[in-house]
């Protein structure tokens, strides 16, 4: 949490016309990942069906919905903590040893 | 995730990070761009709402059956396997905002998204309940006592309920919707039916209620490359600049010449009723979602005025500029074209698309099998598919070698609508007869009662290594 409280000072101090808006760094963190996780999801099953990897990793009967759900939180999970790295790396390098 | 700081940066960068946005209190517009919109708005709401109600045969004509992995729209059911026509479906669904694009720009955006067509909703109950801009901005500012809280309250109430009604009806098309009905009024609703009704209708709420314009401005990302299909001949809704400056206000009875003035009055009610916030006055912008609200506005300003109306109209940068403008020029016949042969193609693809599969499956653990009377026998398993909508008996024929016998399960085999059935079918042939070690045969399903539907697939007869 120390290098988010660099970014966030520096963010104040620096020229007011390159601060991005709250909403706008959310957004752009949960919103393309949950976009790629659907699409994901929908490639994921349309190739793999639900019951039969079911099966084959031995869990118990699920409902085909629960499944779909279930990999779609999974999915979202992983496309959201990438975008959360990729706006982690994107500080710039400055900003880490100041 | 609101990012954790210490708490004596806390209200300095809050305030820095929120300042940026203030709530957009958007004037009520009357106008033809409106009811054009409230048109889409019927159209398209009124058609999501009524539709997954709609049934065909016994069954839902959109009902993208998540249970069952099939996709029923109107009278075609789609399998995994039909994954093809879904991917056709989505270039189509690009090239047509393309096409929509270079012809009159943000048309998608102004009319049919469904952030915008959702929002007019929501802003329409809010008008409704706290009433137009200057009392909703009153109410807002007002101190919370009785009547804020019962306005507010009722506001949200309505909101929910819709938010809800909205997410009921999009796990309507995921799962048939006259059983989900039954089972949210026994309390019986599946545990994720339930989580995806309330997910969607927060999220209705959220971004209609809420977000609104800055779902265009943060979220969209068509709203960023979209000036990218733009040209000098695209429609634009953009303010006629050469006419209207120098603005500046007036009496009716002055003559603005005479005061050197231009049309534009500068009484700002294109801004107050932009639902994003922005001046058209200072040229294109794009958090610009072509609304064509402020059109409408500035119209009933120069009616009253007396002046003619069009000082912001659609128009195009070539006629901004006195130059010719022509509609149709070399981008938009490319994409009309592309578009209209996609479309074309897709539609006879879906007509022509034989309702059945054919899978053969070779036994895996051997190539071939020698029997007690010197014959060479290959074992296949076989999937028939049935994707008509009425059952069929099918007949299983083989074709490529001569001489040989063929054993199945069953010769007539009867496979019901949408049902798979696995058989598995011995070939045996005379190893003399065989030209090759790996003859290229050929299975043929037919079906007994009609003759048109019948597919064929390749497989392999394996032989021992002959000279």
């Amino acid at each position: 949490m120390k290098e988010d409280d660099n970014t966030a000072e520096d963010d104040n101090d620096s020229e007011s016309k390159y601060d991005i808006p709250l909403i706008q760094r959310i957004s752009s963190i949960l919103w393309p990942s949950f976009i790629t996780a659907g699409i994901a999801n929908s490639f994921f099953f349309t190739f793999f069906e639900p019951q039969a990897l079911l099966y084959a990793a031995g869990y118990s009967e699920m409902s085909n919905i629960a499944v779909y759900s279930i990999g779609f939180f999974m999915f979202w999970l992983l496309t959201s903590s990438s975008c959360v790295m990729t706006s982690y790396f994107m500080k710039p390098c400055c900003d880490v040893n100041s | 995730m609101p990012k954790q700081n210490s708490p004596a940066s806390d209200e300095a960068v809050e305030a820095s990070l929120y300042a940026k946005h203030e709530k957009i209190y958007p004037r009520e517009v009357h106008g033809i761009f409106a009811t054009l919109r409230w048109l889409a708005v019927a159209v398209l709401l009124g058609g999501y709402y009524l539709a997954a109600w709609v049934n065909w045969d016994g069954r839902q004509i959109l009902l993208f059956d998540l249970p069952e992995r099939k996709f029923h729209i109107l009278f075609w059911t789609f399998w995994p396997q039909d994954f093809f026509y879904l991917a056709v479906m989505l270039i189509i669904a690009a090239l047509s905002l393309f096409f929509f694009t270079a012809l009159a720009g943000r048309l998608w955006c102004g009319y049919a998204c469904p952030q915008t067509v959702w929002t007019e909703v929501f802003m329409w109950f809010e008008y409704k309940i706290e009433g137009d801009r200057p009392k909703q901005m009153k109410l807002d500012k007002m101190p919370w006592n009785a009547y804020k809280i019962r306005t507010k309250a009722l506001k949200h109430i309505i909101w929910a309920i819709f938010g809800l009604w909205t997410g009921f009806t999009f796990v309507g098309y995921f799962t048939p919707i006259r059983e989900l009905w039954d089972s949210v009024w026994s309390f019986n609703t599946g545990p994720w039916e339930t989580f995806w009704i309330f997910f969607y209708g927060f999220a209705t709420w959220g971004n209609a209620g809420f977000m609104r314009e800055q779902v265009c401005m943060y979220m969209c990302p068509y709203a960023r490359f979209q000036s990218a299909m733009y040209d000098k001949d695209t429609m634009v809704v953009s303010y006629d600049e050469a006419r209207g400056e120098p603005r500046g206000s007036r009496k009716r009875s002055e003559d603005p010449l005479e005061k050197g003035l231009g049309s534009c009055i500068d009484c700002n009610i294109c801004v107050q009723v932009c639902p994003t916030g922005i001046d058209i006055r200072n040229g294109e912008q794009y958090q610009c979602i072509g609304c064509a609200a402020c059109i409408d506005a500035c119209d009933d300003v120069m009616d009253k005025m007396g002046y003619e109306k069009g000082l912001i109209r659609y128009t195009t940068m070539n006629i901004l500029e006195g130059s010719e403008s022509s509609i149709l020029r070399p981008r938009i016949i490319i994409y009309a074209t592309f578009l209209l042969v996609l479309t074309a193609s897709l539609l006879v693809a879906i007509v022509n698309r034989v309702p059945l599969e054919l899978d053969v499956i070779r036994d895996r653990n051997e190539l071939y099998s020698e029997t007690y009377d010197g014959m060479i026998e290959n074992v296949y398993t076989l999937k028939l598919v049935n994707k008509d909508q009425t059952d069929h008996d099918f007949r299983i024929t083989v074709t490529g070698i001569e001489n040989f016998t063929m054993t199945a399960t069953k010769d007539i085999v009867h496979v019901a609508s949408g049902e798979v059935v696995t058989m598995a079918v011995r070939l045996k042939a005379d190893p003399f007869s065989l030209p090759s070690r790996s003859v290229p045969i050929d299975f043929h399903m037919q079906a007994v009662d009609d003759e048109t539907l019948s597919t064929i697939e390749d497989a392999k007869f394996l032989g021992p290594f002959r000279k």
